[in-house]
């Protein structure tokens, strides 16, 4: 049952710790020298991109009236949506006691901030003085205003920045034991320091534990909630309003689940090269992969449902506007960028059934083209929602077709590239697969097999 | 725990044995300290699961009431301050409207309390304690399991304690005395 | 991690004569009610409401043991003959569709002509004339319980077969049909909700419905196997299922009680802020004077209470507790159900306007919920006798007893 097992072999806790610690002290990897500068490059060409549009206005994207939403919001929805799966690992699967997670969880949750990062980059772009962002926030201001917290905008800002602050909290309480280690294992003295200050003299104490697993628990109570209720506020800046393709009450779970079917696709398309080069592959093994494959046939079958909920109902419902977006302007391929729509649902709902079949989960490469398909799929499903939609509004006078510029494409690439360049620093400095926690699974498997 | 007589252990069976002995000959101030949470440690050091949730069920619940109440009155009313916006037909008691950032609110508060309380019960951050001087004690935080028996405890006995503790299986046993007394 | 498993021959399940005869008693007093007022506009909304109430707890049953199988998930197998014993109600409920197979005269979409003046509506009803048909609606109704009849009745009789002996091939085919059935089961479970009761409506429509039908049910399902759970223990058996089970039934409880909560917010919270003339009625509708008190009913006694209680550690791993608040949820789910529902009784007579009354509760509403719920019961406790309690030849049965988590 090899093929099964969590933790190939049995290490020592010793040599657990050599392995999983290393990372951060063993002469750099090749590849990882190659793609931090691939990688910091096309990040400088973000902040360039970012730059310029601050500096000269976002009339330098493809958004006018009436598609007064595109790329900024598209990549919005799309990063925060791939953090997603980060929490879902780490909270959901801990609550539902899924040992699998212990591996990858770390990983995962590193994707989430990074990902949460890159996503709340587009907003404050697209406000175009982006120094007045702190508008959205309440504050005694001398004009005597204050946010209408009515509107899903604010909902927006109090949902991103609580995810943010409440995922650096989680990721950091979960590193807390393992920095310790780092502390007490690195070989530089300027090593122990930094890792020592930053583990804040942790030191394993059982009277600790209890409150820290309790803690540690809560966060994973308070997560669950929270990364429902992100995205669902996000799906809100469309369904709050009537526009037709937007105004849908399901949007709030079809939101999360297209989030976490996304972010799965993420984590696969990140770990895959990871647990190559770091040579990780005896603790996320190939049931951690076949694991993954068939949560994203899970989401992406969840995603075909709402697909298939908004277009019935749409239909069922029978409004002329409604049914010109969803009916003509898409399924029939009247309007412009019909395509994306149709590549999205290919991509959705008809690849993701692959991984019903053991052999393609079993595949890494097969595994691989499918995680980027996803990943593709879930853009296209937001262009499709958001300008689409846009496109095609009420007034058939004011129907427009909507077109990116290079500065929409030369921010989002660079947003993909600033955050594998922030993912890459990760793998160097921090532990990237939890050694307290695969210790602890470590010991409680062999327990168990003792006890058999 | 501060200082006293720290105890290594090769495994967490062998912990677990210890932590039970030295609580059957009476002692009751001590502590473990380990790589990952042993099953069956806190029972045999006799640690009752923690209660810090009923510490922050109450911090969230007025972080909810505050923010709920706030938005009714800024959004509202015109009174202290408040601006009374009635935009899109939705008036100034929206409660509907105002239940995801209270949400949010409540999580926000519960997140950063439960961390500083955490912080407050275990002390941290505390980057010098006692039992970082114990013998080989940074393999703690990789595969060596220590017990700690408080020179505080009323049956504390330098000499004893460590003969007890060799007894009982320890690979090296040290006495670290605190600093405060 | 092991625990100390409590000694216990499993024994078949014998007695239950008195729930049996009660519940019969019960069942046939609810139908003789429902008898006196056959034919009636009256009798099909009651019906559909204690058929609606009974068929959701049933279906969320059927759909946790099929993610239990298709999870491979162990401590479930546990406790698992108990939905096993819920969904055995199955064919009586597949019997019970005859009444909504014959009443779609109850319905908007077969009157169009008392929507000559409502030029939208008419347009909408004419829109989809073409699936709300009565042909369509009785043929898809066949196919929905009879799909469901075939998945509740394949898992228990192969969940039996692992009574007298282990079979991984068996547990192999189990999980691969409950994987495949999942999807085909909720999309069917989705057309009923919105042929049976979103459809009740002439122009109303909710993405979101099917789910909202269903989140209900499906906590409801928890609570009932928290009920059945002591009932079991206190006759005598299951002694071995122990309070990390309960937890886990009870964590299931709270998890659910807030996606009901979100669902229903949500759906609530979207069509509130929109204002959409066509989408507003559906709850302008259901606040008129006789109903009023219902929304803040369910606010407060289907999600604040139960989420207070259940947020306590302790109380979730105490069986009594968990049983209290599962009878609680189960009248809240009424509520909920009967607020879907009684609303449009007399549609016919407010098309186009708002009721200044509506016969909130009627006695035949609790009549249709005692005649469908009680010979559900009936039925379920026949079928169970002489059946162990237990699959005890599962091959996670074991580990399922040893389950320990804190």
């Amino acid at each position: 049952m090899s093929s099964d097992a969590l933790i190939l072999g049995n290490p020592t806790d010793a040599e657990l710790s050599d392995q999983l610690l290393s990372p951060a002290w063993t002469p750099k990897h090749k590849l990882w020298g190659l793609a931090f500068t691939i990688t910091g490059a096309g990040a400088c060409m973000l902040f360039f991109f970012a730059g310029w549009s601050i500096v000269t206005g976002i009339g330098l994207w493809g958004n006018n009236v009436p598609v007064g939403w595109a790329f900024d919001i598209i990549n919005f929805v799309w990063w925060i949506g791939i953090g997603h799966a980060g929490t879902f690992i780490s909270a959901v699967l801990l609550l539902l006691e899924q040992k699998w997670r212990t591996s990858i969880n770390r990983f995962a949750e590193a994707m989430t901030l990074f990902a949460v990062m890159q996503a709340g980059l587009f907003p404050l772009l697209h406000m175009g003085r982006p120094w007045f962002g702190y508008w959205i926030f309440p504050y005694p201001a001398t004009m005597k205003t204050w946010p209408n917290f009515k509107s899903a905008l604010p909902w927006d800002a109090a949902a991103i920045s609580t995810y943010f602050t409440v995922s650096l909290l989680f990721w950091y309480i979960g590193l807390i034991p393992d920095l310790a280690s780092l502390r007490d294992r690195a070989p530089k003295k300027i090593q122990r320091v930094i890792y020592g200050i930053f583990a804040l003299g942790w030191r394993g104490s059982a009277d600790h534990y209890r409150h820290y697993r309790l803690i540690y628990g809560m966060f994973a109570g308070l997560a669950t909630p929270l990364v429902l209720s992100v995205h669902s506020i996000v799906s809100c800046d469309f369904a709050t309003s009537v526009v037709p393709g937007w105004h849908s009450t399901i949007f709030p779970p079809y939101f999360v689940a297209g989030a976490i079917f996304s972010g799965f696709a993420m984590v696969l398309t990140l770990m895959i090269p990871a647990r190559k080069i770091f040579s990780m592959e005896n603790v996320i093994t190939m049931k951690h992969v076949d694991n993954l494959c068939k949560m994203i046939l899970v989401t992406g079958l969840i995603v075909t449902y709402s697909y298939f909920c908004d277009f019935f109902v749409a239909w069922y419902g029978g409004e002329a506007p409604e049914l010109y977006t969803m009916m003509d302007a898409l399924l029939f391929r009247k309007g412009p960028h019909w395509e994306i729509f149709y590549l999205t649902v290919f991509c959705n709902c008809i690849v993701p059934n692959m991984f019903w079949f053991r052999w393609f989960r079993q595949n890494l490469y097969v595994v691989w083209g499918i995680s980027i398909l996803v990943n593709v799929g879930m853009w296209g499903e937001r262009f499709s929602i958001i300008v689409l939609s846009l496109q095609r509004d009420f007034l058939p006078s004011a129907w427009a077709t909507y077109n990116p510029t290079y500065v929409d494409w030369g921010i989002f690439t660079g947003t993909i590239f600033f955050f594998s360049f922030l993912f890459i620093l990760f793998l160097r400095f921090v532990p990237f697969v939890p050694l307290m926690e695969v210790k602890e699974l470590k010991h409680e498997m062999h327990h168990h097999q003792e006890s058999h | 725990m501060e200082g006293g007589v720290f105890g290594e252990f090769e495994n967490g069976e062998k912990l677990v044995a210890a932590a039970r002995a030295f609580k059957q000959k009476g002692y009751a101030r001590m502590d473990a300290f380990m790589p990952c949470p042993v099953h069956g440690i806190e029972d045999a050091l006799g640690l009752k699961r923690s209660r810090l949730g009923w510490a922050v069920f109450p911090i969230a619940m007025v972080a909810v009431i505050s923010v709920m109440s706030a938005m009714c009155w800024l959004n509202g009313t015109d009174i202290f301050g408040g601006y009374h916006l009635n935009v899109g037909g939705r008036g100034g008691f929206s409660y509907p409207a105002y239940v995801p950032i209270t949400f949010e609110a409540g999580v926000m508060t519960s997140a950063l309390s439960g961390l500083l309380l955490l912080f407050y019960v275990c002390g941290l951050p505390r980057l010098s304690h006692p039992a970082f001087d114990a013998g080989n004690f940074e393999r703690a935080t990789i595969d060596r399991f220590y017990i700690g028996v408080s020179e505080q405890d009323g049956k504390f006995n330098g000499e004893t304690t460590k003969k007890e503790m060799k007894e009982l299986g320890a690979v090296s046993v040290s006495l670290v005395p605190g600093d405060k007394p | 991690m092991s625990v100390e498993v409590a000694s216990e021959t499993p024994k078949p399940f014998t007695g239950g004569t008195t729930l049996l005869g009660g519940a019969a008693v019960v069942g046939i007093a609810g139908l003789a009610g429902l008898g006196t007022i056959w034919g009636s506009d009256q009798f099909y909304y009651s019906y559909l409401i204690g058929y609606a109430f009974t068929l959701t707890i049933v279906m969320g049953s059927l759909i946790f043991l099929m993610i239990v199988h298709a999870m491979g998930a162990t401590w479930p197998t546990a406790i698992r003959r108990l939905p096993e014993a819920v969904v055995s109600t199955m064919p009586l409920l597949a019997v019970g569709v005859v009444p909504i197979w014959m009443g779609t005269n109850n319905y908007p979409w077969m009157h169009l002509k008392d929507f000559a003046k409502f030029q939208e509506t008419l347009h909408v009803l004419n829109h989809k004339a073409m699936y709300m048909s009565e042909n369509g609606f009785r043929t898809r109704a066949v196919i929905c319980v009879v799909t469901w009849t075939l998945f509740a009745e394949y898992f228990r009789r192969s969940s039996l077969k692992l009574d007298s002996q282990s079979d991984p091939a068996l547990k192999h085919q189990l999980k691969v049909v409950a994987s495949v059935g999942l999807p085909v089961v909720g999309l069917s479970f989705t057309l009923a909700a919105f042929d049976w009761v979103m459809s009740l409506s002439a122009d109303w429509a909710s993405t979101m419905f099917g789910v909202y039908f269903f989140a209900g049910g499906f906590l409801s399902s928890f609570g009932l196997m928290a009920i059945n759970l002591t009932l079991c223990k206190r006759a005598g058996f299951l002694q071995s299922v122990n309070d990390s089970h309960v937890w886990s039934i009870g964590r299931l409880m709270f998890a659910f009680t807030v996606f009901w909560a979100y669902i229903s917010f949500f759906q609530f919270m979207l069509i509130w802020i929109a204002n959409k003339p066509a989408e507003t009625v559906w709850y302008l509708l259901r606040i008129q004077p006789d109903y009023r008190w219902v929304p803040y009913t369910l606010m407060l006694g289907h999600f604040a209470l139960p989420f207070f209680f259940l947020l306590w550690y302790r109380l979730k791993r105490n069986l009594k507790a968990l049983t209290a608040i599962a009878a609680w949820n189960l009248a809240m789910h009424f509520i909920d159900i009967h607020w879907m529902i009684g609303p449009m009784r007399h549609w016919q007579d407010h098309i186009g306007t708002i009721p200044k009354a509506a016969d909130a509760f009627m006695w035949t509403d609790f009549a249709a919920v005692a005649a469908v719920a009680g010979l559900a019961i009936a039925v379920a406790v026949f079928r169970q006798r002489g059946k162990f309690l237990a699959p005890i030849k599962d091959p996670l049965y074991e580990n399922a007893l040893r389950y320990d988590s804190r």
